[in-house]
């Protein structure tokens, strides 16, 4: 599915990358997220490699040192916009005060402050991608994976959280990898990588 | 429509397990009500169809002796349509292989059988030869237990000497389809039974030729009992008539119909439960398909497939689910029928007790096939008629979850659990009440095991302290307790004096037995409700609880005795207290006040031995030669033989309940999980992705049935000790009570076995957990 | 030449808890025997309630709906079911392939209450996909799912399509591909066609490109020429 791809990522760093169907670019998300193993090669994530870590520390990992943004928002319906911030805090073991003081924080930061004790279902789609954008980055992960972050928003929503995204990641000293097949939605990284049967090539 | 009849079948195969459970309980169900209908039905049927083709009779009276002509004077009874009079007579027998003594009934017969009344079937051989002594037709299950047939000897005393009876065939009697032994609590067909023999013979070997001392009576169609009862007391009084008494008050009779009528019932709720779990889980089945399916059904309403044809495609699913476990329950149900009816053959002795699958059954199970299917179909089938194309197109609506600040401080976890409880209440209460029921249903039927154990304990080893009880044919002077003090290894007698009689009191009365015990006695035990002894009173009786209810009284009111023994005297007894046994409705007395009120001074009925255990077999010995005795009764060997039978029926059916409950159990808790899978996988892979472990994760999924079982196992064992009260009180009837005992071992081993079940599929469904494709999964889309 | 399609004055209101969403507000429309239309518009627009409209899949709160001499817009379930069955091709974003049929059956399923459909296999050879008519819809791309669907749409050979953003959930490469079919379908059967997007790129496709805003149709151009698939750039 996928052959010699090679990728270095520095903190700050927002990288897009693009591609046809079928190339890959799934496999490669499940395994810098450390939800898949390669068959050969290394994979390093703040200089832990993934594959001398069991499922139990990859998890932690995950919950520790990642965050995700899903093209279908997966905000968990049961819990209000705020607790749905909270979880990584949660996982990680950030004491109550502290959490809701960061949560009604990265609220704000994504523009939705007020927003906080409401049910996923009184929001549009922009505002829950704003919602996954906040989750994604209130733990301050080293690493943000965007899967097709725009792929359900029509377009003027899409730039704006797409600007979101850049704003927040880079703002945050993480390092960001927005998968996409829109050119629109790669132009707002940094540099835009594509993937093919030949590998990972920097865009000309 | 062939193709999508294709995709029915190919929905169906996806989703296997869950239809499978469905169906399985829907089997269940089947299994159930086929099984237990049908015994019903062949119970009544065997039932109806002997008394009908035997001529059973519809009064019965005795009398000391009563010459043959008393027999036309009853005959001219109004309402008596025909009557059979004969002699009866009790007898000690000796049969090879048998070491204790065996009690008989010697009943007189003509030579064809053919009476107007109480007909003998022949099973096997033939008719005692006229006139002869040494011939006799035993009853069925007494010659089975003692492996008698044709051509086997029996010895037998009769008539002061040790005779040879040959049993020359095997019958039946309508009068003996539960063969038990007069005043005794458990069938024991290796120690009792009946020997037909020609009616002369026996006649003078009780004494009584030119007479009777038994009479069976038709009634005449819609003539009432009572009226003829109280004529025929009236005829046999002067031949020392005992009261006679309609078909309720009959043994064999009581016990069979009692048996017919729990059956009814058990044919009708148990498969009831079953049918309700089945219809909930096809419909939570129907309707998460459809949801999931939403889009599916506005695209084929696009294409312009009606309305109508949608509806029956999903239709079609409960359709196929329901008949699939029909089918499978219905061979189930055949199988458990044959199987019943072959248990009660230990129990009811029938000249055909056949489980028939006929064409009621059939309509009976189709009819209860299609409520289900109806119910489990119809919510679907209304989502589905009502969804407009347009709106099954368009992306699902969010679940409506409510905020609530109801459980603030709980961890995201819980909370999740919590709201997807409370997002559907009425699906998570049938969950949690369909599980409960499940445990319920195991609860009951452990709890009968218990029953009959503290029945037969409380009996067998703290009312009846005896080794041996012997009955005397006729009444005999209190000197007869010195001969019986005197025979091998006896250590204590204690004579008994037992009259029938009729008590009353106001206007209500009940045929019954006054039973006189020696003073100081120890080898019986009067227990009141506490379990303490009661001591006899001087003066006045003590009364069985269950007959105080039923006339009324309590103690320190008077009651009048009337004596059935031919004198019709009537006796002022007060009733001193209540004693709490478990079978019967006697009274007891100091045996001096039952002398007095007889007015013909001191006589036994029967005694109560202890003996020296190493001197049982001399002991058993003498007795069978012992002239003069009725009737022998040991209380070890009636236990030991009523416990064989009863381990094979309770080995039966309590593997038939722990499979059933277990069904349940399983079947709701793997579909709920597998439901939660199918709606939240998209939400647990997301948890996963964020950083839950695989525990955390399946404990999400399954927190939900873990919560619904743990609220489910209180409620099933209230439920369960509530219906086992219900039945404790629904099943006591003056023949015996069901004693009302909840142990906690029966508690602990239902929840036990429930919960493993519940676990086990927990487990089923936590394992796809643990293979998630997580960004497939939210790959898809919502 | 008479219009195929009329609709006047056309509104649909739908409530949602307590607020009442105007999709169309006064909606004026002619469609012609052998057109392609592009609908564009944001979402929100109405473009989605427009083409339910069409497809006789939802009724108007006020107005006419006409197809030929059917009235779309008083019309009872059953008599729009046998519009529908009788006259409409769907084609939709997410495909709505059945996942349990295979590509041929899926088509089948169209046909088998279709008046005088063509068999499947030439429906799937029209657009490219007679080799894969075997296959589930989980062991083909997006791309080929929406032929499939086109090929389902077409095959009972209807009087209408109606296409609901079909490459809305494709990339360009992809995306071209299903657009030729349905050019094709249209050139080829002379069925009115009818794409609602909101890929502006798509426009250049059609005779007529009509552009939606808050309900209403603000803006009406006729492309003197009509470009293929494969010259279109998005």
């Amino acid at each position: 599915m996928l052959a010699d791809v090679e990728l270095d990522l520095s903190a700050g760093e927002y990288v897009a990358i693009m591609g046809e169907s079928g190339t890959g670019k799934s496999t490669l998300l499940n395994l810098v997220a450390g939800l898949d193993r390669p068959d050969a090669g290394t994979i390093a994530v703040g200089g832990a490699d993934l594959a001398a870590l069991d499922d139990d520390a990859l998890t932690v990992l995950r919950r520790e040192r990642m965050g995700f943004v899903f093209q279908a928002f997966h905000v968990l319906p049961y819990l209000t916009v705020a607790q749905n911030v909270a979880l990584p805090l949660a996982l990680v073991g950030t004491p109550a005060g502290e959490r809701d003081a960061r949560v009604q924080a990265m609220l704000a930061a994504v523009g939705l402050g007020e927003r906080g004790p409401s049910m996923p279902r009184e929001l549009s789609g922009g505002e829950l991608q704003r919602v996954a954008i906040a989750r994604a980055l209130v733990h301050s992960p080293m690493l943000v994976l965007a899967d097709e972050p725009t792929g359900n928003l029509d377009p003027d929503t899409a730039s704006a959280v797409l600007a979101l995204l850049r704003e927040q990641v880079k703002g945050r000293g993480a390092a960001g990898i927005l998968v996409t097949h829109s050119l629109a939605a790669a132009g707002t990284a940094d540099r835009i990588l594509v993937l093919s049967r030949g590998g990972l090539r920097e865009r000309a | 429509m062939r193709t999508l009849r294709r995709v029915l079948v190919r929905d169906l195969v996806r989703l296997g397990a869950q239809a499978a459970t469905a169906a399985l309980v829907v089997a269940c169900g089947v299994a159930v009500l086929a099984g237990m209908f049908g015994t019903w039905q062949a119970l009544e049927r065997a039932q109806r169809e002997f008394y009908a083709g035997a001529r059973f009779a519809d009064v019965f009276a005795s009398a000391t002796r009563a010459p043959l002509a008393v027999e036309r004077e009853l005959a001219a009874v109004a309402g008596v349509a025909a009557v059979h009079a004969r002699v009866v007579l009790d007898v000690v027998l000796d049969v090879a292989g048998v070491a204790e003594p065996v009690t008989a009934r010697l009943v007189g017969v003509r030579a064809d059988g053919r009476h107007a009344l109480n007909a003998v079937v022949l099973r096997a051989g033939r008719m005692p030869a006229p006139r002869s002594a040494s011939e006799a037709v035993a009853s069925e299950a007494f010659a089975q237990a003692n492996a008698l047939a044709p051509g086997s000897e029996v010895r037998a005393v009769i008539a002061g000497r040790l005779q040879r009876v040959t049993i020359v065939g095997i019958g039946l009697s309508p009068e003996f389809i539960y063969e038990i032994a007069p005043g005794s609590v458990v069938p024991d067909p290796r120690h009792f039974g009946i020997l037909w023999m020609d009616e002369h013979a026996v006649a003078s070997a009780a004494g009584r030729e030119g007479a009777f001392n038994d009479v069976a009576i038709a009634l005449a169609p819609g003539a009432r009992a009572d009226g003829v009862i109280a004529a025929v007391d009236g005829v046999l009084a002067r031949y020392g008539g005992r009261g006679a008494f309609a078909r309720d008050d009959h043994a064999s009779h009581r016990y069979i119909s009692d048996e017919i009528a729990q059956n009814r019932v058990s044919a009708t709720w148990l498969p009831a439960v079953f049918f309700a779990v089945a219809a909930f889980l096809v419909a939570v089945t129907l309707v998460r398909l459809t949801a999931l399916q939403r889009m599916q059904i506005g695209t084929l309403r696009a294409f312009g497939y009606t309305r109508g044809e949608v509806v029956r495609h999903y239709v079609a699913f409960a359709a196929a689910i329901v008949a699939a476990g029909g089918a499978a329950g219905f061979l189930a149900g055949a199988w458990l029928g044959f199987a019943l009816t072959r248990l009660y053959r230990d129990y009811y002795h029938f000249p055909s007790l056949d489980f028939a699958v006929d064409a009621r059954l059939a309509a009976v199970v189709a009819g209860a096939l299609l409520v289900v299917g109806v119910a489990g179909a119809a919510g679907a089938a209304v989502r589905v008629a009502r969804l407009a194309p347009a709106e099954a197109m368009r992306a699902p609506v969010p679940p409506a979850y409510r905020a609530g600040r109801l459980l603030p401080a709980l961890p995201a976890s819980l909370r999740m659990i919590a709201r997807g409880i409370a997002r559907r209440p009425l699906a998570a209460a049938a969950s949690a009440v369909g599980f409960a029921v499940g445990l319920a249903l195991l609860v009951v039927g452990f709890y009968f095991r218990d029953a009959l154990e503290v029945l037969l304990h409380t009996q067998f080893e703290v009312i009846q302290r005896e080794d041996v009880e012997v009955a005397f044919r006729e009444g005999v002077g209190p000197q007869a307790v010195h001969a019986l003090a005197r025979m091998p290894g006896v250590t204590r007698v204690e004579g008994e004096r037992v009259e029938p009689i009729r008590v009353l009191s106001g206007h209500r009365s009940k045929r019954t037995v006054l039973v006189g015990v020696a003073p100081g006695a120890e080898l019986r035990r009067l227990l009141d409700r506490s379990g303490r002894s009661v001591a006899l009173p001087l003066d006045g009786a003590l009364m069985s609880a269950q007959l105080a209810r039923l006339i009324a009284v309590r103690p320190g009111d008077e009651v009048d005795a009337t004596l059935l023994d031919g004198t019709q005297r009537t006796v002022r007894l007060r009733v001193a207290g209540l004693v709490d046994d478990w079978t019967g409705t006697a009274l007891w007395a100091d045996i001096a006040v039952v002398d007095r009120a007889s007015g013909i001074g001191p006589r036994l009925t029967g005694a109560r031995l202890r003996a020296d255990p190493g001197a049982l077999p001399a002991l058993y010995a003498a007795l069978k030669e012992t002239p003069g005795l009725a009737g022998v009764s040991l209380r070890e060997a009636n236990l030991a033989t009523f416990r064989a039978i009863l381990d094979r029926s309770f080995a039966v059916s309590v593997a038939i309940d722990i499979a059933f409950a277990g069904l349940i159990a399983f079947g709701l808790v793997y579909n709920g999980a597998r439901v939660a899978l199918a709606e939240r996988a998209t939400e647990l892979a997301t948890l996963r992705v964020l950083g839950f472990t695989r525990g955390e994760t399946a404990g999400l999924l399954l927190g939900e049935q873990a919560t619904l079982t743990l609220v489910a196992v209180p409620l099933g064992l209230a439920l369960g000790t509530g219906l086992a009260a219900w039945f404790a009180a629904r099943l006591s009837t003056d023949l015996y009570r069901v004693p009302f005992v909840m142990t906690g071992a029966t508690l602990g081993l239902a929840v036990a076995v429930t919960l493993a079940c519940a676990i086990v599929s927990g487990a089923l469904v936590g394992w796809r957990v643990r293979r998630f494709d997580l960004i497939a999964v939210l790959k898809a889309r919502e | 030449m008479q219009p195929v399609f009329r609709m006047q004055d056309v509104a649909r209101t739908y409530r949602v808890g307590d607020v009442e969403v105007r999709a169309l507000d006064g909606v004026d429309l002619a469609l012609w025997p052998g057109e392609f239309v592009v609908l564009l518009g944001p979402s929100g627009s109405g473009k989605s309630t427009l083409l339910n409209l069409l497809g006789g899949l939802d009724t108007p709160t006020r107005g006419s709906v006409w197809y030929e001499d059917h009235d779309l817009a008083t019309g009872d379930d059953a008599s729009l079911t046998r519009y529908r069955r009788e006259h409409v091709g769907f084609v939709f974003q997410f495909f709505n392939l059945l996942p349990s049929l295979t590509a041929e059956e899926n088509v089948a399923l169209v046909t088998e209450i279709a008046a005088s459909p063509m068999p499947p296999r030439e429906a799937l050879a029209l657009v490219g996909m007679a080799g894969r008519a075997t296959h589930f819809p989980a062991q083909l791309s997006g791309g080929e799912q929406q032929r499939v669907a086109i090929a389902r749409a077409i095959a009972k050979r209807p009087d209408v399509l109606l296409c609901d953003e079909p490459t809305g959930s494709l990339d360009a490469a992809t995306g071209r591909l299903v657009l030729a079919a349905l050019a094709r379908a249209n050139r080829e059967l002379g069925t009115i066609t009818a794409v609602i997007t909101h890929n502006a790129a798509i426009a250049a496709m059609g005779d007529r490109v009509l552009r939606m805003s808050s309900g209403r149709v603000v803006e009406e151009r006729r492309n003197a020429v009509r470009a293929s698939a494969d010259e279109l750039a998005w």
